[in-house]
């Protein structure tokens, strides 16, 4: 009896050896193939049902269960600025979840708010931008860009200017750039934090504040309805939602500071299922449904491949860091 | 006002049977949702969502109004009967129903809940067809320093929630605004103790403190009770439903607390928590009797429970005139609107009547079927207060922990909530009062970037908060409640004083 044990040991072990060989095997067979969704995607958005991605995740939902390329849920996962539904991407094992990121993903880093870098995500596509909106009320004396900027200069701290949600982030980056561009010192200005878009629009309605820095989705619907006035939109061309608004630039500030949306996906996705996402997420920005979308949100649409979303954010990195640590932001 | 006649043709949308349909399966969900404690109506319309969409849009937005407004008839059950509050609004209900179901009178209780909803949400939807636009202007002349004073009035409450011992409720106060720091301050940029764990950094949930501290404690407490053989069943005495004399005293607190609920509905950020504190002070304030709030007297019940669905009906004002969400409720519904292509802002009653209209009108029906639902069933709710505590115990824990974890998935949480229970558990033997931690906890964030938003807006000159009609208002009615409090104090030293000169 004793004696019969290490070969039945020996035989055990040759036969779970070539079983694990055979599965790593036929594993790298499937490897070199296309990949495709097998079970339910997850979309993972760093927002509470009803804010920000969770819009555009529901939206993508949609879009990826009408053309059949795959069944999605949208998982929210609240917290630290999206550093927890990253983190939770960035651990995940396959293409099956997805993440929606914006810019929180890198000044999450560069403020010291979470140790996550980019190299824990798989870039997958850049879907689309957004512009900041500087936006007065209606009746405000200032008509145009150029005359809100002279009143900076003469003091910089006489207007009460809101930046949303956060400092350091894309809203506050518009109007410092702008201000910069004006020679106004941007440490100088009077600006304020409320809990979101929507606290900014009460108080700038309410006569509370001078004038808001917001993607210019806030803005739209009371550009529209006479209440407000966008002075200027930081993006590169104008917004076919807002044709008479003109950019930044158009009034003289060289100022492109958008918000951009990319899909991320876990650490070190394999190439076939990038590309098999890269070609989903192609398909589902040229949907009537998200044109829709980014129609009345005020997104420009916009899409690079995962190689170059990889290279866009190497570079938004670093110039994001400048700017933070200008603000003295940065850890 | 809006033409009547676009008014009216909303009847023709709200009444049409699909929609009927819809608003009863709406308020059906949420008054589930509402017992359920921890999952919010937030969370029950998000999951509404991926259903409806095949859905005509009207009668999707129908149903999940419904589920926002059910929630706030549902979660009185659980903190009447049980003392586990469902929602945040439901937290003063539970104060003096709890009592009032010990001395067999939960019926009574859960039955003027479902009047007073009733009558504060109808009452609300009045207010909000006529005068929607002026309410807006109110509400926008709202900023930073009028938030401040407004919470500053609504701190003079906590005198009202400190029972026998106010430093026991001031301790209990400082440690609510202690909790309410905890994460990043919105000003700054700057982690507050955040104690390197990521889950904190944006703060502890209001929902996981009080579903610790209430339901979670309760859980302890009743285990505490039940080994020393303690625990008894309330047995109903009397009437099932209201009687005269309950009536009468119920009117008055409903009718302010309608007004009151409605007001600080419409303000965005306010919402119908700080309406259901704000009218339980009210009512005590106002008492003849107001030794007896705390022990189960039907006003501090008929208050809370009119202003959260008063408050309600208030929220939808910003977010149809606006497009403004005013919590997170109705933010998840201003993602429904997008979500179908509807734009919502100052031009939704233009462009698109039939949908406002529509969604309001329904209102207006889901109460009714409400109270229809609500009134019958209060019979079949006291059944649990005859479930014996060794199977209701772990029934409240398991739901109390699904709904926290329901909401964002988050294991930190929980342990949180268990931290809590302990806490409330701790609390309620040394008999620290736990309603004005709550009071402090939703106040203390608010007031604290409301008073730094203000200074900065007016470089540190304190003449900001008095500076408008609203603030002066505001500091008006602290100092006059304030007073009022005083004047009562010192008139009850000055009676025991003369009792005791007489006795000598």
């Amino acid at each position: 009896m004793t004696h019969d044990l290490p070969s039945f040991n020996r035989l055990k072990l040759t036969v779970w050896t070539s079983a694990a060989l055979l599965m790593a095997g036929s594993a790298s067979v499937q490897a070199q193939g296309v990949w495709k969704p097998e079970k339910p995607v997850e979309i993972v958005v760093g927002s509470a049902a009803g804010g920000g991605n969770d819009k555009s995740g529901r939206v993508l939902q949609k879009i990826l269960s009408e053309t059949k390329s795959a069944e999605a849920v949208v998982t929210n996962k609240v917290g630290g600025g999206g550093a927890i539904a990253y983190n939770y991407v960035s651990q995940k094992k396959d293409a099956h979840v997805i993440g929606i990121a914006q810019a929180g993903l890198l000044t999450n880093h560069i403020t010291g708010r979470s140790p996550l870098t980019l190299s824990a995500l798989t870039p997958l596509s850049y879907v689309g931008s957004e512009p900041v909106a500087l936006t007065v009320r209606a009746d405000s004396p200032y008509k145009n860009l150029k005359q809100f900027l002279d009143q900076l200069k003469k003091d910089p701290t006489s207007l009460s200017i809101s930046v949303g949600s956060t400092l350091g982030g894309t809203n506050h980056f518009g109007i410092a750039l702008l201000a910069k561009s004006a020679g106004v010192d941007p440490k100088k200005l009077k600006l304020l934090v409320f809990g979101g878009g929507a606290e900014s629009v009460t108080n700038l309605l309410g006569g509370h504040i001078q004038a808001m820095s917001q993607l210019v989705n806030n803005s739209i619907p009371h550009q529209k309805a006479g209440t407000m006035r966008i002075l200027c939109i930081t993006s590169p061309n104008r917004l076919a939602a807002i044709p008479d608004v003109p950019t930044c630039t158009e009034e003289g500030a060289k100022v492109v500071a958008e918000g951009w949306t990319v899909i991320v996906g876990p650490k070190d996705l394999p190439a076939p299922q990038v590309a098999a996402w890269e070609k989903i997420l192609l398909a589902a920005t040229q949907h009537p449904e998200w044109k829709n979308y980014l129609a009345s949100s005020g997104w420009s649409a916009d899409y690079k491949n995962a190689k170059d979303t990889s290279a866009f954010l190497k570079e938004d990195y670093e110039e994001t860091k400048a700017l933070l640590t200008e603000f003295g932001l940065a850890k | 006002m809006e033409a009547l006649s676009l008014v009216l043709d909303g009847f023709s949308v709200s009444l049409q049977p699909i929609n009927l349909w819809y608003t009863f399966i709406g308020v059906l969900m949420g008054t589930v949702i509402g017992v359920l404690p921890g999952i919010g109506p937030a969370a029950g319309i998000a999951l509404l969502i991926p259903v409806s969409y095949g859905m005509n849009p009207t009668s999707a937005l129908i149903m999940m109004a419904g589920v926002y407004y059910g929630a706030q008839y549902g979660g009185s059950v659980t903190s009447i009967l049980i003392n586990t509050p469902g929602e945040s609004s439901s937290v003063m209900t539970a104060i003096d129903g709890y009592q009032m179901a010990k001395k067999g009178r939960a019926g009574a209780a859960l039955a003027v809940s479902a009047w007073g909803s009733f009558i504060g949400g109808t009452i609300g939807i009045i207010a909000l067809t006529l005068m929607a636009v002026p309410l807006t202007k109110i509400a926008l002349g709202f900023g930073p320093p009028e938030y401040f004073m407004l919470m500053a009035l609504a701190l003079t409450a906590v005198s009202a929630l400190t029972g026998n011992s106010p430093a026991k409720g001031m301790l209990a106060m400082m440690i609510g605004l202690m909790i309410a720091t905890i994460g990043t301050d919105l000003q700054s940029g700057q982690m507050r103790f955040v104690m390197g764990i990521p889950e904190l950094q944006d703060g502890i949930g209001f929902v996981v403190v009080v579903v610790g501290l209430f339901a979670v404690g309760e859980v302890f407490i009743a285990i505490e009770e039940h080994f020393h053989s303690r625990s008894e069943i309330f047995r109903l005495q009397g009437k099932l439903m209201l009687t005269k004399e309950e009536w009468r005293r119920s009117l008055g607190p409903i009718g302010r607390g309608t007004i009151i609920g409605f007001l600080i509905g419409i303000l965005p950020g306010a919402g119908a928590t700080i309406a259901t504190i704000m009218s339980y002070s009210a009512e005590k304030n106002m008492s003849k009797h107001p030794e007896q709030f705390g022990q189960g007297a039907i006003e501090g019940v008929a208050g809370p429970e009119t202003a959260n669905n008063a408050a309600t009906a208030g929220a939808m004002v910003p977010l149809l005139t606006l497009g403004v969400p005013g919590s997170g409720s109705t933010a998840v519904l201003l993602g429904a609107f997008v979500m179908y292509g509807i734009q919502p802002g100052p031009l939704l009653f233009q462009s698109r009547p039939d949908l406002v209209w529509g969604l309001v009108n329904s209102m207006y029906v889901g109460n009714v079927m409400l109270l229809i639902l609500n009134l019958p069933l209060i019979g079949l709710f006291v059944r649990l207060l005859y479930i014996p505590t060794g199977i209701l115990l772990p029934l409240v824990l398991v739901l109390a922990s699904v709904g926290i974890y329901a909401v964002n998935g988050n294991i930190v949480e929980l342990y949180l909530c268990l931290l809590f229970g302990v806490l409330g558990y701790a609390f309620r033997k040394i008999d620290i009062p736990l309603a004005p931690l709550v009071l402090a906890l939703v106040l203390g964030g608010m007031m604290e970037q409301s008073f730094r938003q203000a200074m900065t807006i007016s470089g540190g000159n304190p003449k900001i908060f008095v500076s408008s009609g609203l603030t002066i208002g505001l500091a008006v009615i602290s100092v006059l409640v304030l007073a009022v409090k005083f004047s009562k104090v010192i008139s009850r030293r000055k009676n025991s004083g003369e009792v005791k000169s007489a006795t000598i």
